[in-house]
C-alpha cells in the first residue's frame, strides 16, 4: 500500500502555528457550515429514506478487444451477450472468462468484444469440430442404418456431456475466423434425404433442441418408399431446427467422367449437379438459403471445387474422417461417420473434439 | 519538533476539524411531503471502478498462466488489469508482448521455412504454435489454410474413394420402378464407398456381396467388390498368405480377367512360394 503524506508540510518549530491555523480554519468551516434556522417541521412526519448511489451499470471500461461491464439485476450470461455483444450464441465466451456462477450485480465481468482465441488454439491442443455423418435412424440391420435407441443415447450423451450441437452456419463463422466455438462443437448431418430422418430422427432432435443439417440428393425426395416427402422436409426445416443443404441432383460421383465425355460436357454436367439441387429446395423452400453441399460419395476434384465456387456455395463436406479446424478448406471439410454397429464408446471416440499440437 | 512527530499532532487536529464538520452536517431539509418517496431495499453499496477482487482474480490467473509458460493466456490476463489499472499494468504489459513477439518471431520464421518446402505438417505444428502464443495472429491463421489446401490436393483431391467406374447414373431410367431401383444402387454403392473411406471394409465388402446377391447384373457394384477383395488380398499379404488365396479367389471368381488379381495370385501361389 502507499504511504499517505501529511496533509500539511511542516517544519520544526510550526506546531504553534499549525495549532493557531486549525482553529481558525475550524472556525471559519464551522461557520460555513451554519446553517439557515430550520423551516417548521413538515406538517405529516414522513420516513426520510435516501435513494442510494446506484451501483456502476453498463460498460466500465474497454478497448478494441476487451470490455468491463457492471451488469444489471435480472442479467444473464445470455441477456448481456445479446444485449452488448449482439449474438446470444455468445454467452459461453462470457462464461469461459468469468466462471460458471452467473454474473451478480455490481460485479463486474469482463466481455469479449472480438473472439478471445477464434480458432481455439492453445498452449498443447487445438480445437477440432466434427460434423458427424448419418443416413437412416430407425428399424434396419444395414451398418448405414442407426437405431432410434443407439441415436437417443447418443443425443443423451452430447446433451449431458458438455457438448454443443452447433449450425452448419455457425461452423462457417468458425472458418473465416469471425467466431468462435464452444469448445466441445459438434455438428449433426443426414444424407440422401430417408424418411426415416423424420419418423425417428427428428423427434430426438426436436426433445434436445439440436440443430441438423440435411443433405438431400433431390431427384431422390418425393419418389415414395424410403424417401422423404416435400412436406416433411418443410415441416422438418419450420421447425427451426433442420437446416436443408444441397446433396447433388443425380447422386452421381462428381469425379467421374462419363465415358467419352469431353471436358465441356463434364463441366456443364457438373454445374447441373450443383445448381439443380438448390433450385430444386428453393422451389420447395422459399427464402431458403442454400450454400452448403454434400460431395455424393465425397469425392471432389479442382473441376468440383471450381464448379462450387462458381455456384457460390460456402462449405462442402467429404466423408474424410476427423474433425475440422478453423483452418480446414471449407469446401473440403471432415465428415466422420456414425454406423449401425458403433455402440457408445465407438460414438465417443469418434468425438474428436482437438487434438493435441504436434500429432497429424 | 521534526516533520514525522508534528504529522500526529496536525492528524489529531484534522480528526477534531473532522468531527466537528461531521457534527454540523446537518441532515438534509426535509423535501416536502409530497415528493417525499421510500426508496425500497437498499442496494449493497456500489463498487468502484477499480474492483479489487476482479484485480486479484486476474493477477492469481496471470501468475498462473506464467507458471505454465501460456504466454497468450498471460497476456489475456494482463489486458484485462489494463482496463481496470492501465497505469500500473502496461509496464508489465509491454514486456511480455517483447517475449511474446521475440518466441513468435522463432516460430514463424521456422514455420515460413517449411511452408517454402512444402513440408506440410512441419509447417502447420510451427504455426499452430505461433498461435498458441498470439491467437489471433493473422500470418500464422492465413498460412495454415493454405497449408490444409495444399494437403487437401496432396492427399484426396480428384482421388477416387473407390474404382472408377462408368456410372449406371447416366442411363435414363425408362420406369419408375427402374428409377427407384437405379436410385437404390446408386446409394448403396455410394455407402459402401464411405465404409472404406472411413476404414469399414469388411462392412463394405457385406454390403455390396449382399447387392450382387439381389441383383447379379450390377457391374458397378461387382467391380468395385472385386477391388475390394482385391485390397483385401493386398493387406492380408505375408500376414496370412492363405487368407489372402481366398479373397484373390473370391475376386477372379468376380471378375476372372482382373488383372491385378491375377498377377497377385501368380505371386502367392503354392508353387511360386516354394520357389523362394
Amino acid at each position: 500500500m502507499r504511504s499517505c503524506p501529511p496533509p500539511f508540510a511542516l517544519s520544526a518549530g510550526s506546531a504553534s502555528g499549525l495549532h493557531h491555523a486549525a482553529l481558525v480554519i475550524a472556525t471559519l468551516l464551522l461557520c460555513a457550515c451554519t446553517t439557515p434556522p430550520a423551516p417548521p417541521p413538515a406538517p405529516p412526519p414522513v420516513r426520510v429514506a435516501v435513494p442510494p448511489a446506484p451501483p456502476p451499470q453498463g460498460l466500465l471500461a474497454r478497448d478494441e478487444r476487451l470490455a468491463l461491464y457492471a451488469p444489471r439485476a435480472g442479467d444473464t450470461y445470455a441477456s448481456i451477450a445479446a444485449g452488448v455483444l449482439g449474438n446470444e450464441a455468445r454467452a459461453w465466451e462470457i462464461t469461459e472468462l468469468n466462471g460458471p456462477n452467473g454474473p451478480l450485480p455490481g460485479i463486474p465481468l469482463v466481455l469479449p468484444i472480438e473472439p478471445v482465441n477464434p480458432g481455439g488454439v492453445r498452449l498443447d491442443r487445438f480445437q477440432t469440430v466434427p460434423i458427424l455423418c448419418y443416413h437412416r435412424v430407425g428399424p434396419g440391420s444395414s451398418r448405414m442404418t442407426v437405431s432410434s435407441a443407439r441415436f437417443a443415447q447418443q443425443l443423451e450423451w452430447l446433451a449431458g456431456n458438455g457438448y454443443t450441437v452447433v449450425e452448419m452456419r455457425r461452423l462457417a463463422g468458425f472458418l473465416e475466423g469471425r467466431q468462435a466455438l464452444p469448445p466441445r462443437s459438434v455438428v449433426i448431418s443426414f444424407d440422401d434425404g430417408y424418411e426415416s430422418v423424420y419418423r425417428h430422427a427428428f423427434p430426438l432432435l426436436k426433445k434436445h433442441r439440436m440443430p441438423a443439417t440435411l443433405f438431400l440428393y433431390t431427384d431422390f425426395v418425393g419418389t415414395g418408399g424410403n424417401a422423404l416427402s416435400w412436406p416433411q422436409v418443410q415441416e422438418m426445416r419450420d421447425s427451426g431446427l433442420v437446416d436443408v443443404q444441397a446433396h447433388s441432383k443425380t447422386h452421381a460421383n462428381l469425379i467421374e467422367r462419363l465415358g467419352d465425355e469431353s471436358e465441356a460436357l463434364y463441366r456443364r454436367r457438373l454445374d447441373t449437379e450443383v445448381r439443380t439441387p438448390r433450385d430444386v429446395i428453393l422451389r420447395r423452400l422459399p427464402a431458403h438459403e442454400v450454400l452448403d453441399y454434400a460431395y455424393p460419395y465425397g469425392d471432389a476434384n479442382e473441376q468440383v471445387l471450381e464448379a462450387m465456387a462458381r455456384h457460390r456455395y460456402r462449405l462442402a463436406v467429404t466423408v474424410n474422417p476427423g474433425g475440422n479446424p478453423f483452418y480446414a478448406q471449407p469446401l473440403m471439410l471432415r465428415r466422420t461417420m456414425i454406423l449401425g454397429s458403433h455402440d457408445l464408446e465407438d460414438f465417443k471416440a469418434r468425438l474428436v473434439v482437438s487434438r493435441p499440437i504436434g500429432t497429424p | 519538533m521534526t516533520h514525522h512527530m508534528a504529522w500526529p499532532c496536525a492528524a489529531a487536529h484534522c480528526a477534531i476539524l473532522c468531527a466537528l464538520l461531521a457534527g454540523c452536517s446537518t441532515p438534509p431539509q426535509a423535501p416536502p411531503a409530497s415528493v417525499v418517496e421510500d426508496a425500497g431495499p437498499v442496494d449493497p453499496p456500489a463498487r468502484s471502478t477499480r474492483p479489487a477482487d476482479l484485480e486479484q482474480r486476474w493477477l492469481a490467473r496471470a501468475a498462473l498462466a506464467e507458471s505454465t509458460g501460456d504466454l497468450a493466456q498471460v497476456a489475456l490476463a494482463l489486458d484485462v488489469l489494463l482496463l481496470i489499472d492501465a497505469p500500473a499494468y502496461r509496464q508489465r504489459r509491454d514486456e511480455l508482448q517483447g517475449r511474446i513477439d521475440q518466441a513468435l518471431d522463432e516460430r514463424l520464421q521456422q514455420a515460413r521455412q517449411e511452408h517454402k518446402k512444402g513440408r506440410w505438417e512441419a509447417a502447420e505444428l510451427q504455426y499452430l504454435r505461433a498461435l498458441a502464443l498470439q491467437p489471433r495472429n493473422a500470418e500464422a491463421a492465413e498460412a495454415l489454410r493454405e497449408v490444409d489446401v495444399a494437403r487437401n490436393r496432396r492427399d484426396y483431391l480428384g482421388q477416387p474413394s473407390r474404382v472408377t467406374l462408368t456410372r449406371r447414373a447416366s442411363v435414363p431410367a425408362t420406369t419408375s420402378a427402374a428409377a427407384a431401383a437405379r436410385i437404390e444402387a446408386s446409394m448403396e454403392l455410394e455407402h459402401a464407398s464411405m465404409l472404406v473411406t472411413q476404414g469399414e471394409t469388411g462392412a463394405a465388402i457385406s454390403l455390396l456381396d449382399a447387392r450382387l446377391v439381389r441383383d447379379k447384373t450390377d457391374a458397378a457394384a461387382r467391380a468395385m467388390l472385386t477391388d475390394l477383395y482385391y485390397r483385401k488380398a493386398l493387406d492380408l499379404k505375408g500376414r496370412d498368405d492363405a487368407a489372402a488365396r481366398e479373397a484373390l479367389a473370391r475376386a477372379l471368381q468376380l471378375s476372372p480377367g482382373h488383372a491385378p488379381s491375377r498377377a497377385l495370385s501368380t505371386q502367392l501361389s503354392p508353387s511360386a512360394a516354394a520357389l523362394k
